[in-house]
C-alpha cells in the first residue's frame, strides 16, 4: 500500500459512455467512513453495471454485510472497454463506487460467478484494481479475493486467481467469514495474516481454498484427480446451506440505479431451489431443495421495498415462481393493494401450462408484457429424456389460453444439441411453433401473429445429470442451425440461434479444469474482454490463447467422459449425490421421467438426508 | 394545481442524464407519497416536466421543474418531503404556484447563467479579460458545430450573448446566453469563440467545468408565479 494510486479525476467521465455506471451517488447506496468499520469488503460482479445492478445475490448479500456496524460492503462493476481505456491512459485505478477507494486497498474482494463468459473481466477487474492476478503472488497487503455464485461449483478453470470460494448460500457464510478476518485483523493490529485465514475459514462447511488442493493430470493431460494437501482443507468440500429462507435477511432497501439498468425494479425471491428436474440445469441441482419464504414475510417484503424505492413494478423471482406454493394468495394480494397504484407485477418465469397463462394474464392486466414460455425440446421424446414434464397438450392449452387472453406475440425458448438429439426433433421445434401458428389463425384475432423462436446450443453443466456429456462439435452446430434456418416457411415465426463460438468457449469452461487458468491469463493479456457481448468476443483471441497454452479445446467442450472417470468438480460437493446424476443420466437415455419430489415420492438425489434440510413449503399457512 | 419548482443538481451528480433525472424524480415523488395528478394511459406518470434539460457533466442550482398536484399542499410541506427523498447535492430551493393558464415554463425559457471553469486562464488572466471585450464587441460571431447527425453547422452566436465577463478573482468566466427554442447557446460556443479570438487551441471538454446559476424565465411567468 506504500504505492500512491491514482485515482481518476471525474471531469475525465465526460468522454466515456454511461458515465453514471462508475459515479455512485445512487438513491439508497450505503457508504460507510471508512474509519468507523473494521471489516471493508468490496464486492465486484464482473460486468458491466446495466447487468449487475439487476443482480439480486448481489443486493442481499450488501445488505447483510452492511446491516453489520462494523462491517461495510461497496461495489465494483466491470469498466466497459471505453472505461477500461481512459482509467489505462490516466494511470488511474479502479475504485469502488461508495467511496471511490482502489480495490487494493481493500482486504477482501468478493467476486460473484454468474457465467463463464465473465472470466476475462474478472482478470480486467483485479489487474485495474491494482491487485496480483495470481493468489500464489498476492502478499498479505494484498485482498484476499473471494468468489461465490453458481459458477463456484466448478472454479477450477479460475481457480489461479481464487483466494477462497464459497459454495451455495452466502448470506449467513459470508458475515461468519468477515468475522473470522475481523478476530485476526484485531490480533494482528492490521491486516490479518493471509494463511491464518484462509486455515481457519477452510474449517467452514461451504467454504473451498483452492490452494489447499492439488490438481494431478496423466502425462497426456487428463484430468486424474484432486487431492488436499493441507489438514483444514475439507474433502469433499460440503456445501452451505440455508435451511429456512423465511428467517434470513432481505434487503428492505434498494439502490436506484442510474441508466438503462436490465431489470430496474423491486423484487422479492419467493424461493429458493427448484425440485423439477430437468436435467439439464444446473440451478435445479445446486440449489435444493426448495425453501419457500411464508406469504406474510413476501408481502410485508413487497410493501417495504416498494415504500423504500418507488419502484412502479415488482418482480417475483425465484427457479420457476408459479411453483410457490402461495402463488395465487400471493398475486391476489399485491394486486389489490398495488394494481389501482398503476404498480405492475412481472413474472420472470412462467411454466409451460394453462394455469400460468392465466396468471400472468391477471398481471398484464395492469401492465402489459410479452410472454415467454420454454419447451426447451420440439418433440415428446427429448422432452422427455430431459425430463422437462411438459405435454403437447399442456403446451396447446397454454398458447390458447394467452391468445384468448389477448397476446398476439409470444417467445418460445427451445435448445439445440440436447442428448439423443436427432433432425427429426429439430423438425418438431419448427412443427411446434407452425402448429401455435394455427392455433392463432383459428381463433380468426386481428392482431398481427409474431412467434419468436429462440434456440439456444445446449451447454453441459457441472453437476447436472448431463455432466459426462461432451457439447456437440462447432461444425455440427452450424449444421443444426442451418437446417432449422430452412425449415422456416412461415412469415409469423422469427428464428434466432445462439453464437457458436460463444458456446463452444462455454461448454470448453464448463467442464474445465485447473489447467484452463492459463488460457484465462493469455486471452486476458492478448485483449478478450466482455465475451458474453457480441460486440466485444473476439473468439480468435481465445483460440490463440488456447494454442499458446497447448491446450486441446475439443476434447474439452466435445468429448464424453466415462460415468466411471473422476471429474474436475468432484471435490465439490453440490449436495445431490453422483449415484442419483448417474441414476438420472440412465433414465434420460431411456426416457423416463422423474416426479418432482415436492409434488411425487423422492428420487433420492440426497440433499436432505446428507445435508438435513427438506424441501420447505408453505401449503399450511392460512391467508 | 400546477407548481413551479426551483431546484439545483451537484456536482456529484452531474453525470445524472436528463431522462435519468426524470426516473430519480418520479420514484422520489411516489416515496414522498405526494398527491401528484397521474398522466393518462396505460402506464401513469406523475404529471411533471423539466424546463431546460441539463447537459451531462453541468452542475446547477437553479433548475426549474413544473409538477401538477391533485390536491392542494402546503409549499413548505412539499419541498420537505421531496427533498427527504432527493439524491444528497439534490434540493428543491422553492416552490410556486403556477396559475392554470400559464404556459408551460419550457416554453418560457429566455437565458442562462453559466459559470466556466477553463484551465490555464489563471496565467492568460489580462488575454482572456481582452478576448472577452473583444468578442461583445463583434457584431457577429460565426462559428461552426458538429450537429447530432454529426453535421458540420454554422451559426451566429452573438445575438445570443446577452453578457460575458471574466470574473478575475475566482478565475471564472460568466456568461448569460440564449436558451430559447427560437436561439440554443451552448457555453462551449462562446469558449469556443474566446480560443479563437486569442489563437489558442480549444479548451477540451475534459478540461473545463461547466455551472449553470440559474435559468431566465420570461418574466410574464414570473408575475403568475407570484400570483
Amino acid at each position: 500500500m506504500t504505492k500512491s494510486l491514482k485515482i481518476l479525476d471525474e471531469k475525465k467521465l465526460v468522454s466515456v459512455n454511461k458515465p453514471t455506471r462508475y459515479t455512485g451517488h445512487e438513491v439508497n447506496q450505503i457508504v460507510k467512513d471508512p474509519n468507523t468499520v473494521e471489516v471493508r469488503m468490496a464486492f465486484a460482479f464482473p460486468d458491466v453495471y446495466d447487468i449487475g445492478m439487476s443482480h439480486v445475490g448481489s443486493k442481499i448479500l450488501y445488505h447483510v454485510v452492511n446491516q453489520l456496524d462494523w462491517a461495510a460492503m461497496e461495489r465494483v462493476y466491470a469498466p466497459w472497454p471505453d472505461y477500461e481505456a481512459l482509467l489505462r491512459r490516466e494511470g488511474a485505478v479502479l475504485t469502488t463506487l461508495e467511496n471511490r477507494t482502489p480495490l487494493s486497498e481493500f482486504p477482501i474482494v468478493g467476486i460473484t460467478l454468474q457465467y463463464e463468459l465473465t472470466y476475462s473481466n474478472i482478470l480486467t477487474i483485479l489487474d485495474l484494481g491494482n491487485i496480483p492476478l495470481l493468489a500464489s503472488e498476492r502478499t498479505n497487503d494484498d485482498p484476499i479475493v473471494f468468489a461465490g455464485g453458481p459458477g463456484a461449483f466448478n472454479p477450477e478453470p479460475i481457480a489461479d486467481f481464487l483466494d477462497l470460494v464459497v459454495l451455495g448460500d452466502g448470506e449467513e457464510i459470508l458475515p461468519k467469514l468477515l468475522t473470522i478476518y475481523r478476530t485476526l485483523a484485531k490480533e494482528s493490529n492490521g491486516r490479518a495474516d493471509r494463511k491464518a485465514f484462509l486455515e481457519s475459514a477452510a474449517e467452514l462447511e461451504g467454504v473451498y481454498v483452492p490452494s489447499f488442493y492439488e490438481a494431478s493430470f496423466s502425462e497426456d493431460g487428463t484430468f486424474v484427480g484432486i487431492q488436499p494437501h493441507n489438514t483444514k482443507a475439507a474433502m469433499p468440500v460440503r456445501r452451505a446451506i440455508i435451511k429456512d429462507l423465511d428467517q434470513t435477511a432481505y434487503p428492505d432497501t434498494l439502490i436506484l440505479p442510474y441508466g438503462d439498468v436490465i431489470h430496474d425494479r423491486a423484487m422479492i425471491e419467493l424461493f429458493r431451489g427448484c425440485t423439477a428436474g430437468c436435467r439439464f440445469c444446473q440451478a435445479g441441482c445446486i440449489y435444493r431443495p426448495v425453501r419457500e419464504r411464508s406469504l406474510s414475510t413476501l408481502i410485508k417484503q413487497a410493501e417495504v421495498l416498494l415504500q423504500s424505492t418507488g419502484y412502479d413494478e415488482i418482480s417475483l423471482i425465484s427457479l420457476s415462481s408459479m411453483d410457490y406454493s402461495q402463488i395465487e394468495s400471493l398475486i391476489e394480494h399485491l394486486l389489490q393493494k398495488y394494481g389501482c397504484q398503476g404498480i405492475g407485477i412481472a413474472l420472470p418465469s412462467l411454466r409451460v401450462d394453462s394455469f400460468s397463462v392465466e396468471i400472468a394474464e391477471k398481471v398484464q392486466q395492469v401492465r402489459k408484457s410479452g410472454l415467454t414460455l420454454a419447451p426447451e425440446a420440439g418433440s415428446q421424446r427429448l422432452r422427455d429424456i430431459i425430463n422437462k414434464r411438459v405435454t403437447e397438450q399442456q403446451i396447446m392449452e397454454a398458447v390458447s389460453g394467452a391468445f384468448d387472453g389477448g397476446w398476439s406475440g409470444l417467445k418460445l425458448y427451445f435448445m439445440l444439441g440436447l442428448p439423443g438429439e436427432t433432425d427429426e426433433d429439430l423438425v418438431e421445434i419448427i412443427a411446434l411453433a407452425e402448429r401455435i401458428a394455427r392455433v392463432y389463425r383459428q381463433k380468426k384475432r386481428r392482431g398481427k401473429l409474431r412467434i419468436s423462436v429462440s434456440v439456444s446450443t445446449f451447454v453441459p453443466k457441472p453437476h447436472t445429470p448431463f455432466q459426462w456429456l461432451g457439447q456437440i462439435p462447432p461444425e455440427e452446430i452450424h449444421r443444426k442451425q442451418r437446417l432449422l434456418r430452412n425449415l422456416v416457411r412461415d412469415r409469423a415465426i422469427e428464428l434466432s440461434t445462439h453464437d457458436v463460438n460463444t458456446s463452444y468457449l462455454e461448454a470448453i469452461f464448463s467442464r474445465g479444469d485447473r489447467r484452463l487458468s492459463s488460457v484465462v491469463k493469455r486471452a486476458y493479456e492478448l485483449g478478450a474482454r466482455f465475451d458474453g457481448w457480441t460486440e466485444h468476443f473476439r473468439f480468435s483471441l481465445w483460440k490463440q490463447a488456447l494454442e499458446e497454452c497447448q491446450i486441446d479445446d475439443a476434447k474439452y467442450a466435445n468429448e464424453a467422459k466415462s460415468l466411471a472417470s473422476v471429474l474436475p468438480w468432484d471435490h465439490l460437493d453440490s449436495g445431490v449425490r453422483k449415484e442419483w446424476l448417474i441414476d438420472q443420466w440412465n433414465l434420460a437415455e431411456k426416457g423416463i421421467e422423474t416426479e418432482d419430489c415436492r409434488f411425487g415420492p423422492c428420487s433420492l438425489c440426497g440433499v436432505c438426508m446428507d445435508y438435513d434440510v427438506r424441501n420447505l413449503l408453505q401449503k399450511e399457512e392460512q391467508k | 394545481m400546477r407548481i413551479l419548482l426551483e431546484f439545483t443538481k451537484g456536482p456529484s451528480l452531474r453525470w445524472i442524464s436528463h431522462l435519468d433525472l426524470i426516473k430519480v424524480f418520479e420514484k422520489a415523488i411516489r416515496r414522498a407519497s405526494l398527491p401528484v395528478a397521474l398522466s393518462q394511459g396505460f402506464n401513469p406518470r406523475p404529471k411533471m416536466s423539466i424546463a431546460l434539460p441539463l447537459p451531462v457533466g453541468v452542475s446547477s442550482e437553479g433548475e426549474y421543474m413544473e409538477l401538477e398536484l391533485a390536491e392542494q399542499m402546503d409549499h413548505q410541506e412539499l419541498c420537505d418531503r421531496l427533498n427527504r427523498q432527493l439524491p444528497t447535492d439534490m434540493k428543491i430551493q422553492k416552490a410556486f404556484d403556477l396559475s392554470d393558464n400559464s404556459p408551460s415554463v419550457m416554453s418560457q425559457v429566455e437565458t442562462s447563467d453559466y459559470l466556466v471553469h477553463v484551465p490555464f486562464a489563471d496565467e492568460w488572466n489580462e488575454e482572456v479579460a481582452n478576448a472577452i471585450q473583444n468578442l461583445l464587441l463583434k457584431a457577429e460571431i460565426q462559428i461552426q458545430y458538429l450537429s447530432k447527425e454529426g453535421r458540420v453547422k454554422t451559426l451566429d452566436i452573438r445575438p445570443g450573448i446577452r453578457s460575458c465577463a471574466w470574473l478575475k478573482d475566482q478565475a471564472l468566466i460568466f456568461m448569460k446566453i440564449e436558451t430559447s427554442s427560437r436561439l440554443f447557446i451552448r457555453p462551449q460556443f462562446v469558449l469556443q469563440a474566446i480560443t479563437e479570438i486569442l489563437h489558442k487551441p480549444q479548451w477540451s471538454i475534459e478540461e473545463i467545468d461547466i455551472h449553470r446559476v440559474k435559468i431566465n424565465l420570461n418574466p410574464k411567468i414570473q408575475v403568475s408565479m407570484q400570483a
